[in-house]
């Protein structure tokens, strides 16, 4: 069990409870999808596993360690190693370059920044069609390069999880199927286990599970 | 829903942004209307002060030297329907605890009750006996209080000049004891003063009848108050209906034996005025010219101290003598007998000369030629019983005179001797008081002369002058200096940084409500409305800002008015300036930061919705450009919009990277140009003859200051150029975030860089006056100690029995300076100044040592030596001056080449042609001219009390000056010493402006801190970004703080180093060691603050919904 969430709750406010005593169990490998109208709680569903945000109450195991108890300087560097994340927008720094970008993860520990990484965004970079735009910066690429470095940064620690935000919501029709066709052969390749939340159906059905939030829990679709 | 309640519910929104824009407008307002208050506030103090120290005076009659009958007052009153108070002023200093305590410059006044009116207080001024009355300022000073007793010494006044040919100086001075019975407060008329000048005199009060009996007067005067009520033209046409013969020392006395009436002064000399009236306009009238000389000699003979006179039928060197002194001398008709007599100089120089004369009569001593009227009376002299008791002014071998002499003396007093023409006595004998002893006129009664007189002369050509004090004054303190432009001008960094902050607030409350100004477009609304919807809006904060500001402003001024009191009491001298507001003030200063505000708004706005708008209704086609800031998103929009065919055929990147590689070389290019241009500067005229010169120095730190901020632009492209180069590092991150925000960093860094250069550098620039200061060509001219004396020293202090007398060795340099009193016009004066003190000497003695420099000159200066030509005359009786520059410029208002008007003892007027202004010196607050045109000028004035005094070895100390002139009450001064009392007005200057340029400074952090908050925003989803890929928050605030740090250091460099050059000659010098003080200072503050504001930006902006920022839009 590489996640496994009992009895989330999270709320806003008194009024607005956004997760209700959810339960998930994920699985090394997997790949799952999670759709819901606007307003439903994908993304808070998706923080609160990227530990981006902490939820009101409930626990979270990642590979069977209570991230719960984990301090935020722990969490920092569970997102770090674990956790690979790709948002509908980009979000690159306009003065790096796509290598740089890519390389971001890897500043936070300096055994991060050995030879085993330079081959492994070498790889990273080939793998994602980047080679010719590796020294390029992100207002001289398209959408697409954009994105797809996006998905090698959140690749470049080796994750356990990727976690993507409606990762085609800015992408043209083409460039979305490009890039859930990567992620999907990504997660085959890698091992990577992945978590997508979509309004696209299309970008679900490939995954191995769909899920939709109704009333703050998790229905299987 | 209307537009107003938009405006409103807008305004309420963002209350809490809205709120600081109006504490950034009341800062503005605060600093402005401040300032102007200040001013208002100065200038009314000084009018206070200037109606204090006059009471109800409104003119006065003055006569010079001359003192005249009390009863003119009494007289005057009347005629004029008005108040007057006859006064007598002299000069004195305070022997204080058996001479513990020495206090010169004592202001002392004879007065009586009648002053009290002046005063509206009746009984202050009645003083019975040795009672003095004293201001609190002498009393603080001098540590008196009522019943203390104290010695007083005055310079004893006559009704002849103290300096008169053969009048001794034995009776110079007078001194008694008296007793404090009164300390009067200012508004008591204590600070009584008829100078224009804020601070508080020393003032002594004395009964003007007693006064008058100790000086052995009788009921004698010099100053007379009038009370408001009458014009100047009134009060002299009724002077002159008033004044009496006596009052200009003149006395008709007829001799009915030998029927003639003559005129007499008590001046020994009657003045050329009175000379040429009466030969002119009185009929028969006859000069008669009476001298004492030492001896007659004929064959080895002599006959010792005699008169002679003159006779108008006489010619040439033809003289008759009395039987007598041919008997005595064994003269024979025809005989040459030789006349041996001082001829007195200026300052009592005494010149030893003889002349010849051929005897053409020898007469019998009867009749006219036996009249005993022929003496003039000279006191100490005519009135003594014998020879024995004479006391003169010239010297006296009393061991000459002979038996017969006392004889003759005893019989016939100084009837003269002998006869010589008019011609030749007035051509040897004749001086600046006068060309005759006595005017004659044969057969006119008394009253009839004294008729013409009073009738033809007028008061002006004997020196009386009627001065409009009160408005004089009035003027003199509304003219002086503009204290409210001059603290804007000192504020200027505040105002500039607190106009800047109220715009940075602006900016950042229109990026926060970009959004709805978005959606205000897309709802139809035009450009022209937004911007009048905003304009409206932000009118109420605006009005809001200004009605806060004003009490603010209030505030401020109380604080700047305290230390103007206090701790900066240097640059007005006194500690009375009160708080005064006139609503003009206010209403300007409100409006200059209306018209201000709304012109920064309009301008904002416009930039705004041309730039940011844009980008908003582009920004759904380019989701990309998402990080961008707001003109890179412009750029890129316009971009896309036009792709050329230059675009298609290369990439975005070279052209980029070409454009980055060719700006950064320009920037690079002309840095290096003005870097070296500086230093070309500073080694090639920074030094002057082995002397530092400041202003280079200045300009060179000046030139430097862009050179090393283009060095940094420079630096940061090359950082974007070589990015590839670098190993991918926090470190390199760091960097990259720099070189990413160049234009807003170098923004940054340039504000903070040349706000420390101009703090640093202008706060800093000193002038070290003591460096040279033995040099002649420096302020001091070489001269050690500048010594004003209470008294007059009535001789040559440069002959032997002067140095003697003074205490000064022979091998010390002396220069000594007559004066004429008038207002002081050095930098210690705040009023506006027309009439500065006159001071007159030799001018040889500076052009022998090339003393002192001069800032600017006319072509009349001579270029060889300069100092002489104030022994030239110009022409149309021009007379050459000089002044230091300063003076001209700000306390006359003038420029070298314009003319100062005086008038002479006669009346006239005497123009003086500023020819020279004097690099900063000694004499500032003065106007100088030569002793010969000044004693043409200024013939009643008697000695000198300016001294400019040097001895080669550094010999000569206070002390010993002190001992050599306690009987004149030196105020002794070494030259430095001076120099620095001047420029600590200069310095306290620039004290202010450092404080207040520390506090702009401050500001400008606070505004910079906006900027740092603003940027800090628009990074949140970065920092949410890092955050989720594992950075922790400790890292990214530390990386966003070692960025804004960096920042810090390097703007605190760039200001620094040309700031620290410009001023090395300061930093240098040891007078000023404190000064390295301020360096680390204004670093800590700009650094700690700058720290403190973003690391406040980083913490609100953490506290923010990070995670929300990467939410898809």
């Amino acid at each position: 069990m590489l996640l496994k969430l009992e009895k989330i709750s999270k709320s806003y406010s008194k009024d607005r409870t956004i997760l209700d005593q959810l339960d998930l169990e994920v699985n090394a490998g997997e790949r799952i999808a999670i759709v819901g109208p606007s307003g439903s709680g994908k993304t808070t569903l998706l923080n609160l596993i990227g530990t981006l945000d902490r939820p009101d109450s409930g626990k979270m195991y990642f590979e069977n360690q209570d991230l719960s108890e984990f301090s935020d300087q722990q969490l920092a560097q569970f997102r770090n190693e674990k956790i690979g994340f790709v948002f509908q927008l980009h979000h690159l720094l306009p003065q790096l370059t796509l290598l740089e970008n890519i390389l971001l993860p890897t500043l936070t520990d300096k055994k991060l920044q050995g030879k085993e990484t330079l081959e492994r965004v070498q790889k990273l970079i080939s793998r994602m069609g980047l080679s010719e735009v590796a020294h390029q910066k992100p207002s001289e690429l398209s959408g697409g390069e954009c994105q797809r470095t996006a998905v090698a940064r959140a690749l470049i620690n080796r994750p356990g999880l990727i976690l993507a935000d409606e990762p085609t919501g800015a992408l043209d029709q083409k460039s979305a199927f490009n890039l859930t066709d990567l992620l999907v052969e990504l997660n085959q390749e890698e091992g990577v286990t992945l978590i997508v939340v979509t309004h696209s159906m299309e970008v679900a059905k490939k995954m191995d599970r769909i899920y939709t939030l109704q009333e703050g829990k998790l229905v299987m679709i | 829903m209307s537009l107003f309640n938009l405006i409103l519910k807008s305004a309420w929104h963002y209350r809490k942004l809205n709120l600081t824009i109006i504490l950034g407008i009341a800062l503005s307002t605060a600093i402005l209307v401040g300032a102007l208050i200040i001013g208002d506030s100065v200038k009314y103090s000084l009018q206070q002060i200037t109606v204090q120290r006059l009471g109800k005076t409104s003119q006065v009659i003055t006569a010079g030297e001359r003192l005249f009958s009390t009863q003119l007052a009494d007289e005057l009153a009347p005629k004029t329907g008005t108040e007057t108070a006859a006064l007598l002023r002299a000069n004195g200093f305070g022997v204080i605890d058996g001479g513990e305590l020495r206090i010169n410059q004592l202001a002392v006044w004879g007065v009586d009750s009648m002053l009290g009116h002046f005063a509206n207080d009746y009984e202050s001024f009645i003083l019975n006996g040795n009672e003095v009355a004293i201001n609190e300022n002498l009393a603080s000073l001098a540590k008196l209080k009522v019943g203390d007793e104290f010695l007083l010494r005055l310079n004893k006044l006559n009704t002849f000049p103290a300096n008169t040919p053969f009048v001794s100086e034995q009776e110079a001075t007078v001194s008694f004891r008296v007793s404090v019975a009164r300390i009067l407060k200012p508004d008591e008329l204590g600070n009584f003063n008829l100078q224009n000048i804020q601070s508080a005199p020393r003032n002594v009060f004395l009964n003007l009848k007693w006064l008058n009996e100790q000086m052995g007067l009788q009921q004698k005067a010099n100053v007379l108050l009038v009370i408001e009520g009458v014009s100047d033209a009134e009060l002299v046409q009724n002077l002159q209906k008033c004044w009496k013969l006596k009052d200009v020392n003149l006395e008709v006395r007829e001799n009915q034996d030998l029927n003639y009436t003559e005129l007499i002064s008590d001046r020994v000399f009657v003045e050329p005025v009175v000379e040429q009236f009466c030969t002119k306009n009185i009929p028969g009238s006859q000069a008669v010219f009476s001298y004492f000389i030492n001896e007659f000699t004929l064959n080895g003979k002599q006959a010792p101290y005699s008169f002679v006179s003159s006779d108008p039928k006489l010619t040439g060197n033809q003289m008759t003598v009395s039987k007598w002194l041919a008997e005595d001398l064994g003269v024979k008709l025809n005989d040459t007998v030789r006349l041996s007599y001082f001829e007195v100089g200026p300052l009592r120089r005494l010149v030893l000369k003889d002349t010849s004369f051929v005897v053409g009569q020898i007469y019998e001593l009867t009749g006219e030629k036996a009249d005993q009227n022929r003496m003039p009376v000279i006191p100490g002299l005519s009135d003594a019983d014998n020879c024995r008791d004479w006391k003169t002014g010239v010297p006296v071998d009393l061991k000459k005179i002979r038996p017969v002499d006392e004889a003759y003396w005893k019989e016939h007093k100084g009837t003269p001797k002998a006869f010589v023409s008019l011609e030749t006595a007035q051509k040897l004998w004749g001086n600046r008081f006068g060309q005759s002893t006595a005017i004659r006129v044969d057969g006119l009664q008394k009253a009839e002369f004294e008729k013409e007189l009073l009738a033809g002369l007028l008061p002006s050509q004997l020196g009386f002058e009627v001065r409009d004090v009160k408005t004089d004054g009035l003027a003199a303190a509304s003219g002086g200096t503009d204290f409210g432009g001059l603290f804007i001008g000192l504020s200027f960094f505040v105002l500039f940084a607190a106009v800047l902050l109220a715009f940075l607030l602006f900016k950042l409350y229109l990026g926060f409500r970009k959004t709805e100004i978005g959606t205000l477009t897309a709802l139809g609304f035009s450009f022209s409305a937004i911007r009048k919807l905003f304009v409206a809006e932000a009118s109420v904060f605006v009005l809001a800002g200004i009605l806060l500001g004003i009490p603010f402003s209030i505030f401020y001024n109380h604080l700047i008015l305290q230390a103007i009191n206090t701790i900066w009491v240097d640059i007005v001298r006194t500690s009375i300036v009160n708080i005064h507001i006139r609503p003009v003030s206010l209403i300007m200063g409100s409006l200059i930061i209306d018209v201000m505000s709304f012109t920064a708004i309009w301008f904002i706005l416009n930039r705004f919705l041309k730039s940011e708008v844009v980008v908003l209704q582009k920004r759904t086609e380019n989701k990309q450009s998402h990080f961008l800031s707001g003109r890179k998103q412009l750029k890129t929009v316009e971009s896309s919009r036009k792709t050329t065919v230059f675009n298609r055929l290369q990439s975005p990147s070279v052209v980029s990277k070409l454009n980055r590689i060719m700006s950064g070389r320009l920037s690079l290019n002309l840095g290096l140009f003005l870097i070296t241009f500086s230093f070309f500067l500073l080694f090639s005229m920074g030094f002057r003859s082995g002397e530092i010169n400041p202003e280079m120095f200045f300009i060179s730190g000046f030139g430097l200051l862009p050179g090393l901020i283009l060095i940094f632009d420079f630096w940061i492209q090359r950082l974007a150029v070589q990015e590839k180069a670098m190993r991918f590092s926090l470190r390199t991150m760091l960097l990259k975030r720099i070189a990413g925000e160049r234009r807003r960093n170098v923004m940054i860094v340039s504000f903070l860089s040349v706000g420390v250069f101009m703090v640093v550098s202008t706060g800093l620039n000193r002038k070290d006056l003591t460096a040279h200061a033995d040099l002649p060509s420096s302020g001091t001219g070489g001269y050690e100690w500048f010594v004003e004396t209470t008294m007059p020293v009535l001789f040559d202090a440069n002959s032997k029995p002067g140095r003697e007398d003074l205490n000064i060795p022979v091998t010390a340099e002396l220069v000594q300076f007559q004066s004429q009193p008038g207002d002081d016009a050095s930098c210690l004066n705040l009023n506006k100044i027309s009439r500065p003190r006159l001071i007159a000497f030799n001018p040889a003695a500076f052009d022998t040592r090339s003393a002192f420099m001069f800032a600017t000159r006319t072509d009349d200066l001579d270029a060889k030596h300069p100092w002489l030509t104030l022994n030239r005359t110009l022409a149309d009786d021009v007379i050459p001056a000089m002044a230091d520059q300063t003076v001209i410029q700000w306390g006359l208002m003038k420029k070298v080449g314009d003319t100062l008007i005086y008038k002479t003892e006669e009346g006239k007027d005497l123009k003086l042609k500023l020819v020279g202004g004097l690099a900063n010196s000694v004499f500032q607050g003065n106007v100088i001219i030569s002793e010969d045109h000044f004693n043409r000028a200024f013939p009643s004035v008697s000695g000198s009390n300016v001294f400019l005094i040097d001895s080669p070895d550094n010999s000569l100390t206070a002390d010993d000056l002190h001992t050599g002139m306690r009987n004149y009450g030196p105020e002794i001064i070494r030259t430095t010493d001076r120099l620095l009392a001047f420029y600590t007005v200069e310095n306290t200057y620039l004290n202010i402006f450092l404080m207040l340029g520390a506090l702009g400074l401050l500001i400008g952090t606070l505004g910079l801190g906006i900027l740092i908050f603003r940027i800090t925003f628009e990074q949140i989803p970065e920092y949410a970004l890092l955050l989720s890929l594992g950075f922790s928050q400790s890292i990214i605030q530390r990386m966003v703080m070692r960025e804004k740090f960096f920042l810090m250091i390097v703007s605190v460099f760039i200001g620094l180093i040309p700031a620290v050059l410009s001023a090395l000659p300061s930093l240098m010098s040891s007078l000023y060691s404190n000064l390295w003080v301020w360096l680390p200072a204004i670093s800590v503050l700009v650094i700690l603050s700058g720290a403190i504001f973003s690391f406040v930006a980083v913490r609100v902006a953490f506290r923010q919904n990070l995670v929300g920022a990467l939410r898809n839009d």
